[in-house]
């Protein structure tokens, strides 16, 4: 226990003092937020960009009776000339042209030169059939504000027995970014893991340290050094995140209230926002906070040993980094699987039969599970698939400590499943 | 006869395919020097592996005073391995810390012991640098130190000569004298035979697997002395004796002529009279082999 402890202190120091792990904690948060902030950038512009696309619109029986389908995207023309219009399509004068044959709008025709959008063909879309139900409407006699008044405008709010909302959204999405956070956090610090078992093969420490400890113990003191690393990483961010987003609301604050001021914007604006807040809220407080983190903490710790076990006996067995592609693949696969579990079947039924299994196989536990978390799992079901992750994980550690055992220590050979399938069989 | 501190009996290691040591029994008197002398792929290493509680031996046994080998002994086992290897960027003086509490030492013993040997070793200003800034002698040096920091009293050196420069080769040989002199048992691994003769008290001589091989450096240079002897005159000499045969003859250095004679029972006084009745003696000497003659000897044989 001793000797894990040092080897554990030996390695949290040296990675914690590194220059990279001090300039990867004190940036990721301003690297990831710069990744958000790009994205909701392009996705914004992508809204409100200012070229427009102009389409012109050949319509022989003038179905849309030369109503003008303009607006600040589309700019539309009227043409009678079919081949014309083409050639203004290969010169890139327009985008393309609408081909409207009738007015119930079971064939229209769209031809353009580049390739277009699904977004954008489905915008087009509702443009011309919108106004060619209007325009139907108009025809047998009834206004569209007549049939907007009949609408009905219900969303389903759903709620448990208890009579509170079952804040299935957030569910979703607490559950999926505690499953992505634990996925990458085994997989940075796993490879981080490997990389330090064959650093010291190659360096040949290992045989002065295996002379003065167990394998065992320096495996054991590696995996949980990392871990530690780990979490002291992931610590730093989320309070560096904090603060960031504390920051930067009130910069978004003050400034929102200002442009409020100057342009008086509608004014229901604040109680629809107060509205979603209120939403937001009553949702939040679906959520079992402690059983998350609980539930967080065990799959979070539990995934990572086994996983980094595993790691680390690859680790052991190569000669360099390049040689552990080969055996990358298979450990990656169910972590891999178990995402897209969470992401397809967790979502659509978080209590469906494949995401109860995946949720007690213990190598996509860690993941599917955390996603389940949110949705009120029962604690019998936690406790039951944490003894399986964590009965699994003393097992891995005992066939990755034969592996490493002798892996360590053997110089030149290539590594293979079937050497390895030899130490480990080997007293 | 001083005891013994490590007892090697009767141990074989197997692998799959292949016997890396077979039937090995070695005794290491308490405060020797003892040179264990094999070619490459001898089982030296596994030998020393063993010891070290690397691996296990498949048969026979280990005893330190006595003891079964345990783990209590790990602390008592000073290794220096032949692959060289320290963490390229972690400062000398933690690393020399960090080994040093590997082998029991409290962290405060650990720096105490530790600026004491960087000091005995020239390295003491290298302290807080990286041993990727060092050069390969000082990076040898330091793995030195890592094998004695926590003065061990069996100490394991595995070609500890191999990359040292002439300087570093007699400081360290002073080290190797200074800790004999201090008691430290120590079990010297080489194939290069010269420096046995130079530190060794005993050796053994491990040759496929086997040890063919063992005892004090000076009973075993006895045992394969040959009755061959070597003789220089200022005038030409050859024996009057007929038993005795003339090996090979040539001249010294000095111009004088030098014959190799095998004497085949005749005692060295009547040699020497037969040479002084034909001429004037100017050396005699018995050709005793060295450890070199007798490695290749054996080996070869």
């Amino acid at each position: 226990m001793h000797n894990i402890l040092l080897i554990l202190k030996h390695e949290y120091i040296t990675r914690v003092s590194k220059k990279s792990f001090i300039i990867m904690t004190l940036l990721g948060p301003l690297l990831i937020s710069a990744f958000y902030g790009v994205i909701i950038a392009i996705s914004i512009s992508q809204f409100s960009k200012d070229d427009v696309t102009k389409i012109a619109i050949y319509d022989p029986n003038n179905a849309l009776k030369n109503e003008n389908l303009s607006n600040k995207s589309y700019e539309f023309g009227y043409v009678k000339n079919v081949e014309a219009a083409k050639d203004s399509i290969r010169t890139e004068a327009i985008f393309g042209m609408l081909i409207i044959q009738n007015s119930k709008g079971d064939s229209i025709e769209l031809v353009t030169k580049k390739n277009i959008s699904l977004n954008a063909r489905e915008t087009l879309e509702k443009l011309v059939v919108d106004k060619l139900f209007n325009l139907n409407l108009k025809a047998n006699g009834l206004s569209k504000n007549k049939i907007d008044s009949l609408k009905i405008n219900i969303q389903l709010s759903d709620h448990s027995l208890s009579g509170k909302s079952n804040g299935t959204e957030i569910k979703s999405a607490v559950g999926y970014v505690g499953a992505m956070i634990i996925y990458f956090f085994i997989f940075m610090y796993g490879v981080m893991i490997m990389r330090g078992v064959t650093e010291e093969k190659n360096n040949r420490i290992v045989e002065i340290i295996v002379s003065a400890v167990k394998p065992f113990q320096l495996m054991m003191g590696k995996i949980l050094g990392v871990a530690l690393v780990g979490l002291t990483q992931f610590l730093a961010w989320i309070t560096l995140s904090g603060l960031l987003l504390f920051v930067f609301s009130i910069a978004i604050g003050a400034q929102h209230v200002d442009a409020a001021q100057m342009t008086s914007v509608s004014k229901e604006m604040p109680s629809e926002m107060a509205q979603i807040s209120d939403a937001f809220f009553q949702q939040f407080q679906t959520l079992n906070i402690p059983k998350l983190i609980i539930g967080f903490i065990i799959f979070f710790l539990g995934g990572f040993l086994l996983y980094s076990a595993l790691f680390a006996a690859i680790g052991s067995s190569v000669d360099s980094d390049t040689e552990t592609q080969q055996f990358m693949l298979p450990v990656s696969m169910p972590l891999i699987f178990g995402l897209i579990i969470a992401q397809v079947a967790v979502i659509n039924d978080p209590n469906s039969t494949l995401a109860y299994w995946c949720s007690m196989v213990p190598f996509t536990s860690p993941v599917v599970m955390m996603v389940r978390l949110p949705f009120d799992i029962s604690w019998m079901e936690i406790l039951i698939s944490a003894v399986i992750l964590f009965s699994t994980f003393v097992f891995v550690v005992w066939m990755a400590g034969k592996i490493y055992r002798i892996g360590i220590l053997s110089y030149g050979q290539k590594a293979s499943y079937k050497q390895m399938f030899k130490w480990l069989t080997s007293k | 006869m001083p005891t013994t501190l490590l007892q090697i009996n009767n141990v074989s290691k197997f692998y799959k395919d292949k016997v890396a040591l077979k039937n090995v029994s070695i005794a290491v008197p308490e405060g020797h020097i003892y040179g264990l002398l094999g070619p490459n792929g001898a089982g030296k290493t596994t030998l020393i592996r063993i010891i070290n509680q690397i691996t296990e031996a498949d048969e026979g046994a280990v005893l330190i005073n006595g003891e079964p080998l345990n783990a209590a002994h790990i602390r008592n086992i000073g290794y220096l391995p032949e692959e060289r290897g320290l963490y390229k960027k972690i400062k000398v003086i933690r690393q020399l810390e960090y080994f040093a509490q590997l082998r029991g030492m409290s962290s405060k013993e650990a720096t105490q012991k530790a600026n004491d040997w960087l000091k005995a070793m020239e390295l003491y200003e290298v302290r807080n640098k990286k041993i990727e800034e060092l050069s390969k002698g000082m990076q040898q040096k330091i793995q030195f130190i890592v094998s004695v920091i926590h003065s061990p009293s069996l100490l394991i050196l595995d070609e500890p000569f191999s990359g040292f420069d002439p300087v570093n080769a007699e400081l360290l040989t002073q080290k190797i004298l200074d800790l004999k002199a201090a008691g430290t048992t120590i079990l010297y691994s080489t194939h290069r035979m010269e420096s046995v003769e130079k530190l060794c008290d005993s050796m053994a001589l491990i040759h496929q697997s086997k040890k063919i091989l063992d005892g004090t450096v000076a009973d075993i240079k006895n045992q394969f002395k040959s009755d061959v002897f070597e003789v220089v005159t200022n005038g030409p000499y050859s024996p009057s004796i007929d038993k005795i045969d003339v090996m090979q003859t040539s001249i010294t250095d000095a111009g004088h002529p030098s014959v190799f004679l095998k004497l085949n029972g005749v005692s060295n006084n009547d040699c020497l009279r037969d040479v002084i009745n034909q001429t004037e003696l100017v050396h005699f000497s018995q050709k005793i082999p060295s450890i070199n003659d007798i490695f290749i000897q054996l080996v070869t044989a």
